[in-house]
């Protein structure tokens, strides 16, 4: 049980980028678009393209040269050029030193970044460095070779958060660090990478009381937008145990020739990390800011879900790291008995997977306890908490 | 890189929730397993009886199917012959009965194991009792001449031990023989005197992660320590504790029938009682009880406690509230 969940790669995997990269779909998460933005409309890198009226959403921006080919409620498609088009303005760096909080936060939603994480009240920043999940090996690479990008976004945090110490969980036996902020070193197992576990392991009390914990992708995306001034357009990603950086709205497609991948009708095609990421359907589809993994599971690597009852076990109760049943919950959400998902503390649940993982029976967990919590509206409340 | 046209791709995906990776052990990888280790017992009672061994268990398993398959159909819900769990079920119900059972006992037998205990319940996951062990109460409360391995089996030399422990004195079988009990040279159940053989399909099984390793530590432990206790009292009245375990249906019901999963609880510490209680039962019933073989009724009893067990609850990340 423990092989596939080692959190960490012995070699390191350098970061490559991506070239002549030919289209982009750039997603929309209830972003409507800027202004001028329309279709045939020439734009140069790093020109605004959507907004949103929410403060914890960044804006989007364009991430290359090119021109809008399509405009959807789900992306903007951009058809890329080497040179700025005809028609389309430079966009300059914007000078982030020397403004206060509020303006500093405002600057940073206008370059494109989430800026609820930094914010957040707390005393202890914790940077969680580990790979968050199986199936994603940037941590080391972020780490050891693109400090200068971190120490940045560092410097950023400390001025938005009200933190006074600063912890940088790392796999026990790294030798990474950070300055001025304390190392605890972990045993990289998943999921001790998920903010309840990792916070228990630092802090030895089951509450994230006044610890805020931001994923080393977050940091790593502020530390692009802190270094540059430009807005915020690449993103690290693994695929397939290689590290990329890319711009956003690169096409799945284009990224699993990049890493040589071919898939056949029947496989799985995942977006995010083997544990938590989301299925694609089609590989139409361009990778966002915070995607951090795309995985290639081969058909017929594991078996298939089924609605098969439950046999009661107990493999579930042992694996889950919040010490809940997931066997009852999933009978509760599977009968609509919602009120027993919450007698069952379903709030608790971090959606690690391990319960799917050991299952027997097969069954979607993760689908019964999603449809519970959106039925329960779990799911608002939890995208607030650190997860 | 390669330029791609990437709207002339279609293929169609599996789309799945989370988690994309399984650790392999599943319904019919359990019953797999089980079967593997019901083999060397199968084996050993097919070279000793022949084809009146793979008389009873082959009806015991092709009713179990049947029968399952008509309750499957007639609660409308989704068939599911190939998870093996009927096969077994009729196995381990023909594991406990006479190799001599007339046809009749035993298809009454397995026909109830499948009704009573499972389909009226709900089906697969949703017996609240052993499913075998339904079948197996209803034959030897109903017609126990027919389940008597002494009256039902005559053309052998070997003794029923259970019936000479009970009526012919705590010391009429001696240390000597203890290697041909575990070598299934006694009378019994077809498959379940084969001691040894289970003992070492028990062990694959638990190594196979298809059971608990918890419940048949637990059982097998405290039937050894209260044997021991009450041999320990008075040797002349009591059984000396191996022979709990080398004589009955012991150690069959300690890996194949109080591990099945819906009737037994899910909580470390509801798995550690539930394994007392049955223990405890199995030596009480041998003890001071009429019937011989205390295993089967002790894990019944167990199983009745298995939703009060199931109230043990761990606390949750954070505490309760």
């Amino acid at each position: 049980m423990k092989l596939p969940f080692i959190l960490t790669v012995p070699d390191k995997r350098p970061l490559e980028e991506l070239h002549g990269i030919t289209t982009l779909l750039v997603p929309l998460r209830g972003h409507t678009p800027a202004p001028g933005i329309k279709k045939r409309v020439a734009v140069a890198a790093n020109t605004l393209l959507a907004v949103h009226p929410d403060m914890s959403l960044g804006e989007i921006h364009a991430p290359c040269h090119g021109v809008i080919k399509d405009i959807t409620t789900r992306h903007i498609e951009i058809t890329c050029s080497e040179t700025p088009p005809e028609g389309s303005q430079p966009v300059a760096p914007v000078d982030l030193s020397g403004l206060d909080e509020q303006a500093l936060c405002s600057a940073l939603k206008e370059l494109g970044v989430s800026v609820r994480p930094f914010t957040r009240p707390c005393k202890t920043f914790v940077i969680n460095g580990l790979n968050p999940e199986p199936g994603m090996v940037y941590a080391e690479e972020v780490l050891s070779s693109h400090k200068e990008i971190l120490e940045a976004a560092l410097a950023l945090v400390k001025r938005l958060s009200p933190a006074t110490e600063y912890v940088l969980a790392l796999p026990a036996g790294s030798h990474s660090s950070l300055d001025g902020v304390r190392n605890h070193f972990v045993k990289p197992e998943y999921p001790i990478s998920l903010a309840r576990p990792l916070i228990k392991s630092l802090t030895g009390k089951e509450s994230s009381a006044d610890i805020t914990m931001v994923r080393l992708h977050d940091l790593f995306g502020l530390g692009l937008v802190a270094s540059s001034g430009l807005p915020r357009t690449r993103t690290v990603l693994s695929v397939q145990g290689r590290n990329f950086l890319v711009p956003v709205g690169t096409p799945v497609q284009t990224l699993l020739d990049a890493a040589l991948v071919s898939v056949k009708p029947g496989d799985t095609v995942v977006l995010g990390g083997a544990m938590r990421g989301q299925a694609l359907s089609v590989l139409r589809r361009g990778i966002d800011k915070d995607s951090e993994a795309l995985l290639h599971i081969p058909a017929k690597s594991k078996p298939p879900l089924e609605d098969n009852p439950c046999i009661n076990c107990g493999a579930c109760i042992y694996a889950c790291p919040m010490r809940l049943r997931p066997n009852m919950l999933s009978r509760y959400a599977e009968f609509e008995q919602y009120e027993g998902c919450t007698k069952e503390y379903l709030n608790r649940c971090i959606e690690c997977g391990l319960c799917g993982y050991v299952c027997p029976a097969c069954r979607p967990m993760q689908q019964y306890f999603r449809n519970a919590k959106k039925a329960l509206g779990i799911e608002t409340l939890q995208r607030r908490l650190p997860l | 890189m390669p330029q791609t046209d990437i709207t002339s791709l279609k293929p169609l995906f599996v789309v799945e929730t989370p988690p994309y990776i399984h650790n392999g052990v599943t319904i019919h990888g359990m019953m797999r397993d089980t079967l593997l280790a019901l083999a060397p017992a199968m084996i050993l009672a097919l070279m000793a009886h022949g084809v009146a061994a793979f008389r009873v268990m082959a009806l015991a398993a092709g009713v179990s199917v049947l029968v399952e398959a008509m309750c499957v159909r007639i609660a409308g819900q989704k068939l599911r012959i190939e998870d093996g769990t009927a096969l077994i079920s009729g196995l381990l119900l023909a594991f406990m009965l006479p190799v001599q059972a007339p046809w009749w006992l035993v298809t009454v037998g397995a026909a109830l194991s499948m009704i009573l205990g499972k389909h009226v319940f709900g089906g697969l996951g949703a017996n609240p009792l052993c499913t075998p062990l339904v079948g197996w109460a209803c034959l030897s409360i109903s017609w126990p001449k027919y389940m008597n391995p002494s009256a039902m089996v005559l053309n052998t030399d070997f003794l029923d031990p259970l019936l000479r422990l009970k009526f012919f004195g705590t010391q009429s079988i001696s240390p000597e023989t203890y290697k041909a009990l575990l070598m299934g040279e006694q009378l019994g159940g077809l498959g379940s005197v084969y001691i040894g053989a289970l003992l070492l399909g028990g062990i694959f099984l638990v190594a196979r992660r298809a059971v608990r390793w918890e419940i048949p530590v637990a059982y097998l432990l405290t039937v050894y320590a209260l044997g021991f206790l009450l041999w320990h009292i008075d040797p002349a009245r009591y059984i000396a504790p191996e022979l709990y375990l080398l004589t009955g249906s012991t150690v069959f019901a300690a890996f194949f029938l109080a591990t099945d999963h819906p009737s037994s609880p899910f909580s470390i510490w509801g798995i550690a009682l539930f394994g007392v209680l049955a223990g405890a039962m199995t030596v009480l019933i041998r003890a001071y009880g009429t019937h011989l073989d205390g295993a089967p009724f002790a894990i019944l009893l167990a199983n009745l406690f298995t939703p009060l067990l199931d109230m043990i609850r761990p606390v949750p990340w954070g505490g309760r509230k």
